[in-house]
């Protein structure tokens, strides 16, 4: 049941009726909670054990951690008098290591489920290279693992879940089936967006009645991840997969074309999906965190990465930068380097390797190989040295006498860091890392602008130039849109609400049409699978 | 409740205007359509003579011609490449609203490749213009895998992207506009070229009858004895083929008068039709304009010498036939003095009864201009 299928939209359209008929409102949860179930069952079957493994160990993992905590809480208030203040110190740092390793036990077990799942093959394959190179015959095990819808995504959000209440940011939740409902709500578990317990979780339990205005803006929401699915990432899917199983074949000009075609299709089928899901979730009466912020617009990589999968983003900074940055080494790290008279080094270079890191940690989220190792490197290091070099580049632009507000440094900005990431994506869709090396070569060396005047080595992809059409004007509407949301700060729903009803209608209507008319779906056309439907 | 009636209101422009994108885009064809729509627009048992079959019945037969020179009505009930597996489910429909006194099958659909039998493109043509009914499911559940069955229930998913044949479309939906304000086919399912071919050369064809063919063959045949159809005719239109395959022809032949029905075979009949296969010809399989007053004339006889088809008729009957068939003279004309060699069709035939001028929109290029230029 994929997320663009009209048996989806059936089953979200029961879910909200059955949810709203519901007529014991302080139940209305469970509605959500059986339908989230339901829909992991009716596309994994078995895998959902992985789901309610996962649920199970992050609802006693928290629970412990807080009874814990609170336990030494009524401990020392029961002895203030009686305990030293050495004592209650020790019995601190006591209490502190025992929670600590019941958050160790949970994160390992868990990550360690997603690491096994994900790298057993590439382990397996490795082992058996190993092993071979130094002369010694070993034959790999036959079995291999299916990698469970949203498991990185649920794993992610019942981890942060269980960082929080290790932190005492939230309190662990006393329903198992509330809690069930965080790590398994359907519209998010496919491909995120990645929750916080703090901002999603209350929201899943309270009771909610119809309203419209909701209804008329999720579908709204809906409609335009569908149109950016339908008219352009499925579309382009077919190009970009011809180009990348044989790149050789092709000139460094359509393997350039292929991979602008790349950032397009990427961020309509991914933010597109996200659109349908919070659509879905806010017709439910569920705000869930915007995942996209019109990436392309950021003057640099730093500002890329907050605006692009928003929700890892934050979490990535919130439970992996964070605790590397202001951990012992690298504040050691950090006073040393002052100390030895590298101030601003001292102050940035920290910080920037605990960047490096979490890029490397993203790369190797993507996948078990060496291009995707490649991909965060690559994104790691030019954040790293853009932050190493800042003030060398601050010096040049007031030599330059340069304006970093000026419209047209602004755009030099925007289309530098597109180009950083275009570079990116080589290593994304490559076949290995020596691929992606030779892709990025030829599209320098071996570009001829002449090979645009004809797609004729595109041919086999099936997509003729009035699908390059719908591409290019489906890729402008959402330049403009993102533009009036760039500079209005609002989104294009609320402004749209501003005007005329019948303005309003005929746009809806025309939204409709161009989707049924336009849309990459019917016989001979097989529906992409949403990019990180794989993660 | 202001804003419900405001959503109730959204959602019904919203889905006329969603019916009207299915009204224009549903097509694969811009002659099948109507060929098909005009069946059901005869008033209810007034058709004498049902002719089925592919595309060289509606070339080769004029209904309003047999009905000026022989005084009985008739019909094509075809379209282009209609396999074999589709002739009794076309014939079920065909029984609904009309009781024929003679049936006529042209065999063309039966000698075919197995994939031909279930040729995906007339199937739609054919189901997107009647609808899947009892019998249409039946159809679709034994010779169209399931994954494709939401095609035919939902004609729009398969032709959404038609936005790319905008002439086809147009014609088919001015063509079905023209049908119901009308409320009547002029030219009874026709289409032909004057164009002529270069040569007089008979290719040389082996037929195929498959045992497949052999089964919806004897389906139909089946299905026409339960119905009680007395009179039912098979034959083989005049083609520029010689058939290698004289075993086939003989196997059909046996086949059909075990059932007690006939079989004739004009394939290369063209002396005793009066037939050129250069000049009455456009193509190896198809008479032309020329060929078409032809054949309609001899097959016509046949018909009247071999059954007894003609009926008393309402006075309003034959009126309706008479201007079918003043229209449809005045058609061949145009059709025959067309320098461009177009194909003439319905619209055409909509046209010239209205007086109008014959537009782009109206003649579907027969492949003339294109071979004159590429001289």
């Amino acid at each position: 049941m994929g997320i663009i299928s009209i048996e989806f939209f059936a089953f979200a359209a029961a879910a909200i009726l059955i949810y709203y008929l519901f007529p014991v409102k302080k139940y209305q949860w469970t509605i959500l909670l059986a339908a989230s179930y339901a829909y992991y069952i009716l596309n994994c079957n078995k895998y959902v054990f992985y789901v309610l493994v996962t649920t199970v160990t992050t609802y006693f993992g928290a629970r412990i951690l807080e009874h814990t905590a609170e336990k030494s809480k009524q401990f020392l208030l029961q002895n203030k008098e009686s305990l030293t203040k050495e004592s209650k110190k020790e019995f601190k740092a006591k209490t502190q290591r025992k929670k600590r390793l019941i958050l160790a036990v949970v994160l390992v077990f868990n990550f360690g489920i997603l690491a096994f799942l994900k790298y057993f093959g590439f382990c397996a394959d490795s082992v058996h290279s190993l092993l071979g190179a130094v002369g010694i015959n070993y034959t790999e095990p036959s079995f291999s693992f299916i990698v469970p819808l949203g498991i990185s995504f649920y794993t992610f959000q019942s981890m942060g879940y269980v960082i929080d209440v290790y932190r005492g940011k939230v309190n662990a939740e006393k329903n198992f089936g509330k809690l069930a409902l965080f790590v398994s709500f359907f519209p998010q578990i496919v491909q995120g967006p990645i929750g916080i317990y703090s901002d999603l979780a209350h929201q899943l339990y309270e009771p909610r009645k119809f309203s419209y205005d909701r209804f008329k803006s999720g579908g709204l929401l809906i409609l335009w991840g569908i149109f950016k699915k339908l008219l352009i990432a499925d579309r382009a899917v077919k190009v970009i997969k011809l180009v990348t199983a044989d790149s050789g074949a092709f000139s460094g000009t359509y393997i350039l074309f292929t991979v602008i075609l790349y950032a397009a299709q990427l961020y309509a089928d991914f933010s597109g999906g996200i659109d349908i899901c919070r659509g879905i979730a806010e017709i439910m009466g569920i705000t869930m965190a915007e995942n996209f912020k019109r990436p392309y617009f950021s003057k640099n990589l730093t500002e890329y990465w907050h605006r692009w999968h928003v929700s890892l983003g934050d979490w990535l900074r919130n439970y992996l930068f964070y605790p590397i940055s202001i951990s012992k080494p690298f504040l050691k790290m950090s006073k040393s380097m002052k100390k030895h008279g590298m101030k601003y080094f001292g102050k940035v270079f920290p910080t920037a390797l605990a960047s490096l890191i979490t890029f490397i940690v993203i790369g190797i989220w993507h996948g078990a190989e060496a291009k995707y190792v490649a991909f965060g490197l690559w994104n790691g290091l030019v954040i790293m040295i853009s932050s190493l070099m800042k003030p060398l580049t601050d010096k040049l632009n007031e030599k330059l006498h340069i304006r970093r507000e000026n419209f047209f440094y602004s755009v030099f900005c925007m289309v530098r860091t597109f180009i950083v990431v275009l570079i990116g994506y080589y290593f994304d869709i490559a076949r290995g890392f020596r691929d992606a090396m030779s892709m990025i070569w030829r599209s320098v060396a071996d570009f001829h602008i002449s090979d645009l005047a004809s797609f004729v080595c595109l041919a086999k992809s099936k997509i003729d130039v009035f699908d390059y059409l719908i591409i290019f004007v489906g890729c402008l509407v959402i330049f403009v849109i993102s533009l009036v949301q760039e500079k209005k700060k609002n989104s294009v729903r609320n402004l749209l609400c501003e005007k005329s009803l019948a303005l309003q209608w005929v746009l809806y209507i025309l939204m409709i049409v161009v989707i049924a008319l336009f849309g990459y779906y019917g016989p001979g056309t097989t529906p992409a699978d949403f990019v990180y439907m794989q993660f | 409740m202001k804003k419900l009636i405001r959503f109730i209101c959204f959602v019904l422009i919203a889905s006329t205007v969603m019916l009207g994108s299915n009204f224009y885009f549903s097509t694969n064809s811009d002659k099948d359509g109507i060929h098909i729509r005009g069946y059901f627009k005869e008033p209810r048992n007034t058709v004498d003579v049902l002719l089925i079959g592919a595309s060289e019945v509606y070339t080769g037969f004029n209904s309003p011609l047999a009905w000026e020179k022989y005084g009985f009505t008739s019909y094509d009930f075809s379209f282009a490449a209609m396999p074999g597996s589709l002739y009794k489910n076309v014939t079920q429909k065909a029984l609904k609203t009309q009781s024929p006194k003679l049936v006529v099958f042209e065999i063309n659909g039966f000698l075919h490749s197995e994939k031909y039998l279930t040729h995906r493109r007339p199937v739609h043509a054919w189901f997107d213009t009647v609808g899947v009914d009892s019998d249409g499911r039946a159809y679709l559940e034994e010779n169209i895998p399931n994954k494709e069955w939401a095609e035919y229930y939902l004609p729009f998913y398969k032709y959404h992207s038609n936005w790319r044949e905008p002439l086809i479309c147009s014609r088919n939906a001015v063509s079905r506009i023209c049908l119901n304000a009308e409320g009547i086919s002029y030219s009874k399912a026709f289409a032909n070229t004057a164009l002529q071919r270069k040569n007089s050369v008979i290719k040389k064809k082996n037929i195929c009858f498959t045992p497949k063919s052999k089964e919806y063959m004897s389906e139909l045949l089946e299905y026409c004895r339960e119905s009680g159809l007395e009179n039912v005719l098979f034959f083989r239109a005049p083609h520029c083929l010689k058939n290698g395959n004289s075993e086939a022809s003989a196997e059909i032949k046996k086949l059909i008068e075990s059932y007690g029905y006939s079989f004739v075979d004009f394939e290369n009949a063209y002396d005793l039709i009066g037939l050129d296969p250069q000049n009455d010809f456009y193509n190896f399989e198809h008479l032309n304009i020329y060929g078409m007053e032809k054949f309609t004339a001899f097959f016509g006889k046949y018909i009247c010498d071999n059954y007894d088809v003609k009926t008393a008729h309402t006075a309003e009957t034959v009126e309706q036939w008479n201007k079918c068939a003043e229209v449809m003279n005045k058609t061949i004309e145009e059709c025959k003095n067309d320098p461009d060699k177009s194909i003439y069709y319905e619209l055409t035939a909509y046209e010239t009864a209205k007086g109008r001028k014959h537009t782009i929109l109206s003649k579907v290029e027969s492949g003339y201009n294109k071979n004159k230029h590429s001289k």
